[in-house]
Formats: structure tokens, C-alpha cells, sequence
């Protein structure tokens, strides 16, 4: 348990400014980028984050101090995310070329200097395939592979944000893993 | 150890979820199974990549002007609600210096507060170790060491009341507040409750240099 934060939620409560201010500090990015991964849209993103913080000062008595805040924090931000997934056409065609996600120019960020031009290619390429991937995988699959990939959050923690057994979170982390595998197989 | 057995084993190991004798039967089919012991690259490879992926792609794109826009519309959003002084500054200030040693923390939060008392009379300021700290609860002005708990080091609290349920083997002093000893508690060092102004200033300025002159 996280004093820190247990202790700021508690001055939150009695109407402390600063201290949610300092909630704000502590999650805004991790969900951002949590978010941006799960939606491929910014703006989407930055929404779902600041309904994030909404729900959660809205409910700050409710928060029972038996669960730790990233896991509770981090609980409401993925029903967001999920939640505005399954209101989209499922788009979850693998080779979908979509040019309205900005999500997918992430390669092009990749430090040039001390890379040769085709394995610059070689690598963007690469991560290209890793971000159609996930894209492509359905919203129950794609929270865990995100959770479990961006903050290297353990199947246990994972199984407590999605409020599932950790038995169920195995088992998605290990298709997940076999099914970028498979996209991957012939880099790898 | 069949080939099935072994990929699950790949997985759990890559989970970092593989007990140690597992471990063992692992490696040894590894070393015997080429086309298990490619899965196991490839899977390793494949975590690698999408670690690498999902995770460096989008701070290179965020500019901290973006997060400071998010920042403040997330505060101005809020609903007003009864809005008391705050006291997340300090209890952030003593978090983020781990590294400091009591004594040090003590120093400084004294230097802190001889400036900060004067203009600012209401302020509740805690002083503790780092450790000690974690133990305390703060409910309101009232600061509490809890039934069995120890506190290893001193426990200064201006502006507030403590309440001892449990021990703390420094001294505790209260300025400008109460002191409540439970009968579970127990204070090994000395315990003061100063409140006349010069009292105070006499005590900051001598606790001050004890602390600074090592003995
Ligand atoms: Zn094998």
C-alpha cells in the first residue's frame, strides 16, 4: 500500500486542492499514455484521462484504502477506454490501413543519428506491424497486452485493474504473446 | 518434459512467474529441443519489441506543453467543494527526499519552518524521519502513532495535537498544540509542549545547532 497516496486521497477528501493536484501529477501521464495506446487518438486519450480524474474526485469517498489507488485509478481509466472501443465499429481487420489513426506514426520517432538507414527501416517496419497488431486484437486482449506492456504492471496487479482471476489474465497474456509472434515470426 | 509443457513453462518464465526447480526442467529441455528453444527466442524477442514499441513511441511525441494543458483542464474542471488549507506541499517535500537521514530532514524542516512561522501561525508542520513518518495518520490536526507502532526517531508537530497510542523512542515535541499520551503509549525520550512564543524561538534556535554541530 502506497502511503503517499492513501494519505493524499484522505487530504483530497476534506477538500485539499493541492493534494488531488498531486494525484493529478502522479497518473496523468501514465494514463495518457495508457489511453493513447488503447484509442490511437489523442484527443480521445486526453478526454478519457480528464473523465478519469472527474470520476475519481466525484468518488473519493468511495475509495476503499483495501485497494491499491494505481489499481483503482487505473480500473476506471481502462472502462473508459473499453468502453469507447466497443461504441466503434469494430475495425479489428488485420491489414487495415487506417489512415484516420494517428497512433500508427510512432516508428517515425526513432533516434536516426546512430542508425543506418535500413535498419531504421527494418525496426519502423517492425514496430509498424507491432502497433497493427494490437490494434487489431479485440478490446479484452488489447487492455491486458497494453497494461501488461506499457507499465510492466504484474499478472496480478493487471487481474485486479480488470477485476479478473489472474488465471484468465495468463491466458490472454500468453495468446497475446503467441499471436504477435506469429505477426513478427519471419523478423524475429 | 514434453514439448507442451515446456511452451507453457517459456511463458511463465517470460511472466517471470517460473519457480525455481521449474527452472531447471526448463533449461535442460531447452538444451535438448531446438524447436523449443526457438520459441523461447522468438517469444523473448517478441516481448522485447513490444515493450520497446508501446513504450518509447509516444513520449518522444508528447511535448510537456501538452501535458500542462491536460494538467489545467483536468483541475478546472472540478466541482468546488469545501476547500480547506492545504498540507500536500509538505507531505510531498518529505517524500521526495528518501535519501535524507532523519537528522537532515530534521534540520531542514526546522530552517523551513523558524522563515515559515512567523506569517503563517496556522500551518500544521510535521517533522519526522522518513521511516517514522509512513507509520504516523494524519486525520485532520491531529497527529497519531498508532497501537504497535514504533517510532525510531523524534516527532516535532507544530500547530497540531499528537496523539501517542503506540511508542516512539525519540522525543516528541508539540509546539503550539496538545499532546494526548493513550495508555498504550510510551514515550522513551523527552516529551514538551511549548507554547509561549520566546519559548519557541529559544527552542528552534538551540535544537537547531545541536542538530547542526555533530557530538
Ligand atoms: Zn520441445
Amino acid at each position: 500500500m502506497n502511503l503517499l497516496e492513501s494519505q493524499l486521497v484522505k487530504l483530497a477528501l476534506k477538500g485539499d486542492q493541492a493534494a488531488f493536484a498531486e494525484l493529478v501529477d502522479l497518473y496523468q501521464e501514465k494514463l495518457y499514455h495508457m489511453a493513447y495506446r488503447m484509442l490511437n487518438n489523442r484527443q480521445e486519450a486526453e478526454d478519457v484521462v480528464q473523465d478519469t480524474f472527474l470520476r475519481v474526485y466525484n468518488n473519493l469517498e468511495r475509495y476503499i484504502d483495501t485497494m491499491k489507488f494505481s489499481t483503482w485509478i487505473y480500473r476506471i481509466a481502462t472502462n473508459l477506454c473499453i468502453d469507447r472501443l466497443r461504441k466503434r465499429k469494430p475495425i479489428y481487420s488485420l491489414d487495415a490501413e487506417s489512415s484516420e489513426y494517428e497512433g500508427l506514426d510512432g516508428y517515425s520517432m526513432i533516434p536516426s543519428d546512430n542508425r543506418t538507414p535500413e535498419s531504421e527501416l527494418l525496426l519502423s517496419e517492425t514496430q509498424r506491424i507491432i502497433h497493427q497488431a494490437i490494434d487489431s486484437l479485440p478490446p479484452k486482449y488489447k487492455t491486458v497486452m497494453i497494461l501488461r506492456y506499457i507499465h510492466e504492471l504484474s499478472l496480478q496487479e493487471v487481474g485486479d485493474i480488470l477485476d479478473m482471476p489472474v488465471t484468465t489474465i495468463k491466458t490472454r497474456v500468453h495468446r497475446g504473446r503467441e499471436f504477435l509472434r506469429k505477426k513478427l515470426e519471419y523478423r524475429l | 518434459m514434453n514439448c507442451k509443457v515446456a511452451v507453457e513453462f517459456i511463458h511463465q518464465y517470460l511472466d517471470g512467474e517460473l519457480e525455481g526447480n521449474q527452472h531447471e526442467q526448463l533449461k535442460s529441455h531447452l538444451n535438448q529441443c531446438d524447436s523449443c528453444m526457438k520459441t523461447y527466442e522468438q517469444y523473448e524477442r517478441t516481448d522485447a519489441l513490444a515493450k520497446y514499441t508501446l513504450q518509447s513511441s509516444i513520449v518522444s511525441e508528447r511535448s510537456t506543453a501538452d501535458a500542462t494543458k491536460l494538467r489545467q483542464s483536468i483541475l478546472a474542471q472540478l466541482p468546488t467543494k469545501h476547500q480547506t488549507k492545504s498540507k500536500a506541499r509538505f507531505v510531498r517535500w518529505l517524500y521526495r527526499y528518501p535519501g535524507l537521514t532523519a537528522a537532515a530532514v530534521f534540520i531542514a524542516v526546522m530552517i523551513v519552518s523558524l522563515f515559515a512561522s512567523w506569517d503563517q501561525d496556522s500551518k500544521l508542520i510535521i517533522s519526522a524521519s522518513q521511516d517514522d513518518l509512513q507509520h504516523v495518520v494524519i486525520q485532520g490536526n491531529t497527529i497519531i502513532v498508532p497501537e504497535g507502532i514504533e517510532l525510531t526517531g523524534d516527532l516535532v508537530v507544530e500547530n497540531g495535537i499528537v496523539e501517542v497510542k503506540g511508542a516512539v523512542s525519540g522525543n516528541v515535541t508539540v509546539i503550539d498544540g496538545k499532546m494526548v499520551l493513550a495508555s498504550t503509549g510510551h514515550i522513551a525520550g523527552q516529551s514538551k509542549v511549548i507554547d509561549q512564543a520566546l519559548d519557541w524561538f529559544w527552542y528552534k534556535v538551540t535544537s537547531s545547532f545541536n542538530e547542526v554541530i555533530p557530538q
